[in-house]
């Protein structure tokens, strides 16, 4: 027992000293990254504390150097200029990100910026919370002219904006070439058209030829396409918007899920599924990872993906040829692309000083330059005055045309609904439990609250 | 000599099935672990003992971050696991042994607690730790984890079952409180007390909600908070199963060398003694 007690005092006591460590530690740190002193106008030191997710890493987002030395050399960068600021990087993780930064705000000290993009649902979810601070007075026409109409869809949550925009990543269809060549089913594929745009119809006789046993057995283990319902289930829920629906209005305050073309839409995803059954069996149970994976190792031969999927298919166990086409759209429609629009949202502030140097930071991060390092990550940087990234490459021209077509206006209005409900309704339709218009009813009434 | 029958057979033969059916995963986890990212992911899983690497262990050890994790994790899990034991030890004591008024309510209301779901204290929590200037200090990390509720249960379970005759000696013969507690209770409680170590580290080496919470700079992390934040957009399979199976380790020689305490741990407080 003398024994444990002695055990416990040494490591209470080096928690104290690793503890006093700590804080000074923090203190030093925050000093050296400076290397000035603090300076001005009211004399005062503002701590700016910005949370990111790991998407590169190394300072010029080289894969050099660890996932938060580019937000760091941002801060520094920044520092050179407002010597009073002292900006801190803390690294969320994809797993645990977003509930640490609802605890935060239901403690009362959110981080003052924090990355977010469309999917997440972040603008309206914080923004209907009333926690988010408006960045309208700091946008200036130059600003707002150097967004598309699809990123500025994004940047809203009711007639107040909320998101200084960063990178826009385009959605398409992406093709394993080899698979449809071992079928001959090349000439299914929209490829010789200008927008390789396709219909709903065509896009099922390709996942059709496409689903085969290659073993010659009585199942298929080689599917056309993929269909799953937990993690990412935007997708599925995209063929309403391809149809011609989508999740509200234009105007933001009525919701028009049960509209027969968005309904007619989701159908569709679960037609794929379960009545062409050209999608791996399961759906219900499948995320967005399995699909990925079973793209990668040439079990399912198209899936909604961005352009980011050819550095996975290059290491992939035995890499195949990939091409990009348009999400499929229905009868008698344009085609539509997904632009999921990623950028810093600034939480509520106290101090009109503050205030500014946060928004200050949040627009030198996102600004024409800056901005560029996304390019590191195969996305497009979200304003037109960084010109074009990419050269001749062909498959981020073609991505870049398919933004033109993009509706971001659904992945918006999505997050009105916690994506934990979307996913039980499509396991619902998938699983034959309730019927497509009985799901987006129970949805819509969540969708319409959240809108009053 | 022990008799086999058809059934002992049967059992014995579809136990072991069960048992290597269990183990799989973690067999497949080990196997990859030690393979490059693109086996992984292949269909039908590559079980082959061939091209093997250490590529991805030395892409987790040769990052300097990585060890501060694992020191952090050490630090956290062996502080929760002290504290239990000294003093979820005491509280359980003196609910077995002690009179006061309030007993049963106080006692009722830490078993309320081990029924509370843990995400539910968070904010509350986090709002007492941040208040405290303890957010990214291991003071912050490790001063919620010293009492478990559980093992206040677990202990005074086991202690109720010690004879009330060995305390009335003991004062007889003029031992003081803490003596009793010190040179009778623990000694003879030593195997609940093993239990409430390895459930207590386990649990905190384990924990991921509260290190992602109470830790902000990236050196102040645990190893399960760390790995995690390790992932970028694309996910390197083979670094999670390094970093999976280094996280196991601690875990699989605590059990291996206390795997008796765990089976004597899952009857304590099932028999009143």
């Amino acid at each position: 027992m003398r024994k444990l007690s002695g055990v416990l005092s040494v490591v209470v006591l080096a928690s104290m000293f690793l503890s006093a460590c700590s804080k000074e530690k923090d203190v030093v740190s925050s000093t050296e990254k400076t290397g000035k002193q603090t300076v001005s106008a009211s004399g005062k030191e503002v701590p700016i504390k910005l949370w990111i997710y790991p998407m590169m890493n190394g300072k010029n987002g080289d894969g050099n150097g660890n996932p938060d030395d580019w937000a760091k050399e941002y801060a520094r960068q920044f520092k050179e200029k407002h010597p009073n600021v002292n900006v801190s990087v803390e690294l969320l993780d994809w797993a645990g990100g977003t509930e640490k930064i609802d605890v935060s705000i239901a403690a009362g000290s959110p981080p003052d910026l924090v990355y977010t993009i469309n999917n997440f649902g972040g603008v309206t979810k914080y923004g209907k919370m009333g926690v988010l601070e408006p960045i309208d007075p700091f946008l200036e026409q130059a600003d707002w002219n150097d967004y598309s109409e699809a990123v500025k869809g994004a940047m809203k949550y009711k007639d107040k904006t909320y998101l200084w925009p960063w990178l826009k990543l385009v959605s398409g269809i992406a093709i394993n070439m080899d698979l449809f060549k071992e079928r001959n089913a090349v000439d299914l594929l929209p490829l010789n058209r200008p927008l390789r745009d396709w219909t709903f119809e065509e896009f099922t006789k390709a996942a059709q030829a496409t689903t085969f046993s290659r073993s010659n057995g009585s199942k298929p283990d080689v599917y056309g396409t993929g269909v799953w319902a937990k993690d990412a289930p935007y997708y599925m829920y995209f063929n309403g918007v391809a149809n011609g629906g989508n999740v509200t209005n234009s105007s933001f305050d009525k919701t028009t899920i049960t509209d027969p073309k968005f309904v007619e839409g989701v159908q569709f995803s679960v037609d794929l599924a379960n009545k062409y059954k050209v999608s791996p069996p399961g759906a219900a149970g499948l995320t967005v990872t399995n699909v990925n994976d079973m793209f990668l190792n040439q079990q399912v031969a198209m899936y909604p993906s961005f352009s980011n999927i050819t550095d996975q298919v290059k290491k992939a166990p035995k890499p195949f040829e990939v091409a990009f086409v348009a999400p499929p759209h229905g009868p008698g429609q344009e085609t539509t692309a997904w632009n999921n629009v990623g950028g810093f949202i600034a939480f509520k502030q106290k101090d009109e000083e503050k205030k500014k140097l946060v928004m200050e930071f949040a627009k030198f991060i996102t600004n024409t330059e800056n901005s560029k390092i996304v390019k590191t990550i195969a996305v497009f940087p979200a304003r037109n005055s960084t010109g074009n990234l990419y050269g001749d490459d062909p498959v981020m021209s073609y991505f870049d045309k398919l933004s033109n077509y993009g509706n971001s206006l659904f992945s918006r209005a999505f997050g009105m609904a916690p994506v934990a409900d979307w996913e039980i309704e499509f396991q619902a339709n998938l699983t034959g439990a309730r019927s497509v218009k009985d799901s987006l009813g129970n949805l819509e009434k969540t969708i319409q609250k959240e809108l009053k | 000599m022990r008799k086999f029958n058809l059934p002992t057979i049967a059992s014995v033969l579809l136990l072991t099935i069960w048992a290597l059916l269990l183990l799989f995963p973690f067999y497949w986890m080990f196997l990859n672990a030690f393979k490059p990212t693109t086996s992984v992911i292949q269909t039908p899983p590559d079980l082959s003992w061939v091209n093997l690497t250490i590529g991805n262990f030395k892409k987790l050890t040769l990052e300097p971050i990585s060890w501060a994790w694992t020191f952090n994790s050490f630090l956290v899990a062996i502080s929760g696991m002290i504290g239990n034991v000294i003093l979820c030890s005491m509280a359980g004591y003196a609910f077995a042994k002690k009179k006061f008024p309030g007993k049963r309510l106080i006692f009722w209301f830490i078993i309320s607690i081990m029924m509370t779901s843990t995400q539910v204290i968070m904010v509350p929590l986090f709002i007492l730790i941040r208040d405290m200037g303890l957010l990214n200090t291991y003071f912050g990390l490790i001063l919620p984890i010293l009492v478990s509720p559980f093992a206040v249960f677990l202990t005074k379970q086991f202690m109720q079952t010690i004879p009330g005759e060995l305390i009335s000696s003991a004062k007889m013969d003029g031992c003081s409180e803490w003596r009793i507690f010190y040179s009778i209770i623990l000694p003879i409680s030593k195997p609940v007390l093993a239990i409430v170590a390895i459930f207590g580290f386990i649990t905190q080496w384990n924990d991921f909600l509260w290190p992602l919470l109470a830790t902000e700079s990236r050196d102040m992390r645990t190893l399960q908070v760390g790995l995690a934040s390790m992932q970028l957009q694309n996910v390197d399979y083979g670094l999670v199963l390094a970093g999976s199976v280094w996280t196991m380790i601690p875990v699989i020689v605590l059990f291996v060398s206390f795997q008796r305490f765990f089976v004597r741990g899952i009857t304590i407080g099932a028999v009143k003694g």
